[in-house]
């Protein structure tokens, strides 16, 4: 799945009142983080159980123990190589990334 | 099964928008047999409907079979039949005439563009447990209660040397390069959890900040305490990510680089992209993102999915 990019160029569209606005708000911001009761308390307390429950299991990663080459080409020099059929997962996002 | 892919097979994996519609020898290729299969093109007969999927090809571009399937008894009868067509062909028909690597030097890639001497950082994403007063209880039946999802950060050496100051000792206090946690923040902390999405442009950045401490200096490693912000809102307010993150960092004080990263973001989210499967979900409910450095696995080389906005030369 190909992504849009959104890259834009703002800041020259910015009036000065609204920049005003922006810095006072960014020091407010800087002052109070940000708080909601709804979210899980992070806090030298929780954060490893918090970063444990976050990572993939081993099983989630299994896959890795599987002899993979991570490009499709990389894929055909060693199947050429080797005389061997090959098997190519393609996904939109690298399998090995963000699909 | 595992026998029988990894002693019959070659095993490789690639994103296919790059193989679909990119000129390189390697996409070029790949296009010869794609839409080869027994139904035609996998996906639908739209011309532009992706080709994701599971192929078995020979290296000459001889289509073996195809699928687009997770069903591992189908995809079984897929690696079974492919053999028997593998065994059916000649070593002429099987085999590239010209020898592969020669093309290699002909193609680019964002893999190829590794930062071996700077830092690539490991994003792993998943929603939180709904535990506040009032959450809606979620079918744990459901894949997408438990989805997860990761991406890479990557950080040459000049900027790994921006992120940490010269000389370190205890008590060193500073804000990490804005611009690369700004970068980093809005590139990658997004809500992937289900499926991509899209980032943030820059004047979407209402706060990414992160700050470190230096806890203790020991034969040369500093341990730094990190804290920070992030604020990320779309320009219709209708997708957004807001929290604070926590965690822990060791760098060689020499060496100016990371021996170590623990990072954890707390945040709510909400809103939709097109296919990250929130349209039933659009929040606000928890999502969490923790970072550590990559290893060096052969598969933990993957480019960064928007590589593109890093503006390397």
């Amino acid at each position: 799945m190909r992504l849009l990019s959104f890259a834009g160029a703002a800041a020259g569209l910015l009036s000065s009142a609204p920049l005003v606005a922006l810095s006072v708000s960014a020091l407010l911001a800087s002052a109070a983080p940000f708080q909601d009761d709804r979210l899980p308390e992070l806090t030298e307390r929780t954060l490893d159980g918090l970063y444990e429950a976050i990572l993939p299991s081993e099983e989630d990663e299994a896959w890795r123990r599987l002899p993979w080459h991570t490009t499709y080409w990389e894929g055909v020099i060693a199947a050429q190589e080797a005389d061997k059929p090959i098997l190519l997962f393609a996904m939109n996002g690298h399998p090995f990334g963000c699909t | 099964m595992r026998e029988l892919l990894t002693e019959n097979f070659v095993l490789c994996a690639d994103e296919v928008w790059r193989l679909q519609h990119l000129d390189a020898p390697d996409c070029v290729h790949f296009r010869t047999f794609c839409d080869e299969g027994e139904f035609g093109r996998l996906n639908a007969q739209d011309e532009s409907r992706t080709r994701q999927g599971t192929y078995c090809v020979s290296p000459s571009g001889v289509l073996l079979g195809s699928a687009n399937h997770r069903d591992p008894r189908r995809i079984e009868r897929l690696l079974r039949s492919s053999l028997a067509k593998w065994e059916e062909l000649s070593k002429s028909e099987r085999l590239l005439e010209t020898d592969p690597r020669e093309t290699l030097r002909e193609i680019e890639r964002p893999e190829y563009r590794f930062p071996e001497d700077g830092v690539a950082v490991r994003i792993n994403v998943r929603d939180l447990p709904r535990t506040y007063e009032g959450a809606e209880a979620l079918d744990a039946n459901d894949w997408r209660t438990h989805a997860w999802n990761f991406d890479y950060a990557w950080f040459n050496a000049e900027e790994v040397r921006r992120l940490v100051p010269e000389g370190l000792s205890k008590g060193d206090a500073w804000e990490l390069d804005p611009a690369l946690v700004e970068r980093t923040f809005r590139l990658h902390l997004v809500d992937i959890a289900r499926g991509q999405t899209l980032h943030y442009a820059r004047d979407q950045v209402r706060a990414a900040t992160l700050r470190a401490e230096v806890v203790k200096v020991r034969r040369g490693v500093a341990e730094l305490a990190l804290t920070g912000e992030i604020h990320l809102v779309d320009e219709d307010a209708e997708r957004g990510i807001r929290g604070t993150l926590l965690g822990t960092a060791s760098v060689r004080v020499d060496e100016r680089d990371f021996a170590e990263l623990k990072l954890v973001c707390v945040a709510e989210r909400w809103g939709t992209t097109q296919f990250n499967r929130r349209h039933d979900d659009l929040g606000p409910e928890p999502i969490g993102f923790a970072l550590h450095l990559a290893t060096d696995h052969p598969t933990e080389k993957v480019a960064p999915t928007a590589f593109w906005e890093y503006g390397w030369r």
